[in-house]
């Protein structure tokens, strides 16, 4: 991995994420979700992506915080997961950026496992967690 | 390259498999007639060259044994028997192995030595015991390894390229004849002699086809060769002959219009031939050979070859056999994936569509402008159109039953003499049109009915007798269009189910208790039939290929949100009813709504839709129930299946949707029917995969996303039943 990389970093609550541009298929703003039955909890439903359905789940719920209600600035990071598209709901997006440093995640990072990042980025304003797709979309 | 070829071959295998099937059993009823001989001969030739271009050596030499013994029987050297039908059956039978060793595994491990045997055994006996002349128009013997059975008076094949020219010729005015030159017997130099003829006759026009040419004819060729020329010119049939009569070392010649229908283009002949494989042809027609070894056209040929007619006769009036042949719809093959992928398309577009409607709509609603009122004419013209080009690509995929009622006779008749039963088979229908994947995917749940109806419905001739009722029983299997969907109905005269015998055997087998089969309708005790480890029939039976019982059936169904119905009379009979969506990638659906989510029930698994009475739902043993018809149907809840929030707001009527799949019956209660769309079914995706109760998807006119209910899956969930 260069250190050169693009990422979209965006946040919830007050915390920083970040995705690798190439993994993302757009960012969009919340749409109506059509909520589906017996479901794991943080998959909050479908929405219509012109003319294709995709799955979005709550990374507010997935890392087990409180859900809150949608604001003009919540996103859908619509992100390519193997063949699938998935949304994944965020509190707001932030920009474009690269990191000149990103450090290997510890155990921990934030509370969550560490296994959920592939590195911790160091920026001027603070650390952001670099997401493991992978193993964020994980199903268990 | 093979795989290419491979996927035609089979089709082209199953087409003939299917139809010998078809021949063989007319044969048996219709001994000796010369057309059923003849196109049974034709069906094995084709597969004999088509296998051996394959290189599927068994099934080759079955098939050659096949042709030949044909040919004697096409020669009446030989009269058709029961046990030659027999062996015929038998024979077909292991060529249908052979299909599935190639299907599953590319080679051939079926053992056909019984078989080969059995059939020289049939030539051989035939050769001691009749016939004069041993090798009488037969020259076939493991010599010519392509076993070419005809001699040169057959009229050769037509490719392709030759039609095209027979067909510019009779547009630019020209005659079409055939000229047969039979060469007398002490002719020398044979070559030469035809050469000088086919001269002759291309300065008088043109030679579209000589067979054989002069080229390929040895100098030691066989006594009194025909030739057989194909002349495009002015000249009159009648001169022909009287000219090339007058040359040297011609024993007879003789000269006929061709007829029209020989000129005839069938393009799935073009189409079912590999290309090299037809550039290969071309050019051997062009050359005047016939080439025996070629496997695809043979399949579709018009003109079939036909046996060696004696000199004296005039040969090329040989019986027409296009005549024989019934004018085929032209048709070209387009591989199923391909109108998946259009009706994928399509199925975009009908979203679209009702979006657009949708909009066109809201814009009319808030503005007041022509050029809303033309979006409104475009959004017409336009779903107009789509619905045209849905209905289109949907009647492309779309195949007549027949494909599938086709093979039951043969497995009737099988089965009804494996049983000893008496039986007339009437089929009607066979031309409704289905989906080909439904078409495939019904075909064991109907062999297994047909099953049960001649195992278990029909009585032995005695019984009937004894009943009062005809020796033969009649099983009738009929197809039809009702309103957008497929109905089948298998139909027997038989002894019908008896209800109280059903209770009986239920309890025993511990399916339910004595007390839930004395609570039962007589209805609901036939249904039970349907109960997994209900089904009567002891012996595994070699027909459906597995001891499946009815449960597997109704399992059949549900997945494919048919609806199966019982009607069973004590001792009139039993009809079974199964209805089916018309295609599975589109369906019309109806649109509920209850607490302001938008459902969608697929219209195949809706039986009726009734308003009734709050009071009208009772409660039986804690559950609701409704009586409908005399009939009782549980009552269940959308909202409370799904998980939805909202409760009953005391309305006074209550709309209903009852619900089928296989033969249950359930009546939803909902907030609002909202009506019917034709819809697209998509799935969720791999992420959330399969859940519990959902079918799939789909987008509404507001691009809304709504969920189309999975019929079979609340049946599952409910507590009674």
């Amino acid at each position: 991995m260069t250190a050169q990389e693009q990422y979209v970093e965006f946040g919830i609550e007050r915390e920083q994420y970040a995705i690798r541009i190439q993994d993302i298929h757009e960012i969009i703003k919340m749409q109506d979700i059509t909520h589906i039955p017996g479901v794991l909890p943080y998959v909050k439903g479908v929405i219509n992506l012109r003319g294709k359905i995709v799955p979005v789940l709550s990374l507010r719920d997935l890392f087990g915080m409180e859900e809150q209600p949608y604001t003009k600035q919540t996103r859908i990071v619509v992100v390519n997961h193997a063949v699938d598209t998935v949304g994944i709901i965020v509190d707001r997006v932030s920009k474009v950026t690269t990191f000149n440093d990103i450090q290997a995640p510890q155990g921990r990072f934030g509370g969550l496992d560490g296994r959920l990042f592939t590195g911790i980025g160091l920026t001027g304003g603070g650390l952001v967690g670099i997401l493991q797709l992978e193993e964020v979309l994980l199903q268990d | 390259m093979l795989s290419e070829y491979k996927e035609v071959f089979l089709e082209e295998l199953d087409e003939q498999l299917q139809l010998m099937d078809e021949v063989i059993m007319q044969l048996e009823r219709n001994c000796e007639s010369g057309e059923v001989i003849q196109s049974l001969f034709r069906a094995a030739h084709t597969l004999k060259g088509s296998s051996a271009a394959m290189g599927f050596e068994e099934m080759k030499r079955l098939t050659h044994r096949m042709e030949h013994l044909l040919d004697l029987v096409r020669s009446k050297e030989r009269t058709v028997t029961p046990s030659m039908i027999e062996l015929l059956f038998r024979s077909l039978d292991s060529l249908k192995l052979m299909k599935e060793d190639i299907l599953s595994q590319d080679c051939i491990t079926v053992d056909v030595s019984a078989c080969l045997q059995a059939l020289e055994r049939f030539d051989s006996e035939e050769e001691g015991a009749a016939a004069p002349g041993p090798q009488t128009g037969n020259p076939d013997a493991e010599g010519t390894p392509a076993g070419s059975v005809g001699s040169g008076a057959a009229r050769p094949e037509l490719s392709l390229s030759i039609r095209l020219h027979m067909t510019s010729a009779l547009e630019q005015g020209l005659r079409l004849s055939w000229v047969s030159v039979r060469l007398s017997p002490n002719c020398f130099i044979q070559g030469a002699r035809a050469y000088v003829i086919q001269t002759m006759l291309a300065e008088w026009g043109e030679v579209l086809l000589a067979s054989p040419d002069y080229e390929s004819i040895g100098e030691t060729g066989v006594d009194g060769l025909e030739l057989t020329y194909l002349y495009a010119g002015t000249q009159e049939p009648a001169e022909l002959a009287a000219m090339t009569a007058g040359l040297a070392d011609v024993a007879s010649a003789h000269a006929e219009p061709v007829l029209l229908e020989e000129t005839e283009m069938d393009y799935r002949a073009a189409a079912s031939v590999s290309t090299d494989a037809a550039q290969a042809r071309e050019h051997q027609d062009h050359r005047g050979h016939q080439d025996h070894q070629d496997a695809s056209s043979a399949a579709v040929a018009v003109s079939p070859r036909q046996p060696a007619s004696p000199p004296s006769a005039s040969p090329p009036s040989a019986p027409q056999p296009s005549a024989a042949v019934k004018p085929k719809a032209q048709t070209i093959r387009v591989s199923v994936e391909r109108l998946d992928d259009l009706m994928n398309l399509v199925g975009e577009l009908v979203i679209d569509q009702t979006r657009i409607q949708q909009v066109a709509r809201t814009q009319r609603r808030r503005f007041q402008d022509d050029s809303v009122g033309e979006l409104g004419h475009i959004a017409d013209h336009l779903s107009r159109i789509i619905g045209d080009l849905q209905e289109s690509v949907m009647k492309a995929r779309m195949l007549p039953i027949e494909q599938l009622m086709g093979r039951f006779p043969r497995m009737i008749r099988d089965l009804s003499r494996d049983l000893g039963k008496e039986l007339e088979l009437v089929m009607e229908g066979q031309d409704t049109e289905l989906d080909r994947t439904l078409i495939e995917e019904i075909a064991d749940p109907l062999i297994h009915l047909i099953r049960n109806a001649v195992d278990h419905g029909l009585e032995l001739p005695e019984v009937r007798e004894r009943a009062g009722k005809p020796r033969q029983g009649i099983l009738r299997i009929k197809a039809a269009h009702e309103d957008n969907q497929v109905v089948i109905y298998v139909e027997d005269d038989g002894a019908g189910i008896d209800p109280a015998k059903m209770r009986s055997s239920a309890v025993r087998k511990g399916i339910i208790t004595q007390e839930e089969a004395d609570a039962l309708g007589d209805r609901e005790a036939i249904d039970l039939i349907f109960r997994p480890g209900f089904s009567t029939a002891q012996q595994v039976s070699d027909v459906s290929g597995r001891g499946v019982g009815m449960d597997i059936v109704a399992s059949h169904l549900e997945k494919l949100n048919g609806m199966i119905d019982i009607r069973s009379e004590l001792g009139r009979g039993t009809t079974f009813k199964i209805k089916l969506p018309l295609t599975l990638a589109i369906i019309v659906g109806l649109l509920v709504k209850c607490n302001g989510q938008t459902l969608i029930i697929p219209m195949s698994n809706i039986a009726e839709i009734v308003r009734v009475p709050a009071e009208e739902i009772r409660t039986v043993r804690g559950q609701p129930v409704v009586l409908i018809r005399n009939q009782v149907i549980p009552v269940a809840d959308i909202r409370d299946k799904f998980g939805i929030p909202g409760a009953d707001d005391g309305r006074k009527q209550i709309p209903l949707v009852i619900i089928g799949s296989a033969e249950k019956r359930l009546a939803l209660t909902v907030d609002e029917l909202i009506g019917n769309q034709e819809i697209v079914i998509k799935s969720l995706g791999s992420y959330i995969g399969k859940v519990e109760g959902i079918a799939g998807a789909t987008i509404l006119g507001d691009g809304s996303v709504a969920l189309i209910l999975e019929i079979s899956a609340l049946f599952g969930r409910m507590a009674v039943r």
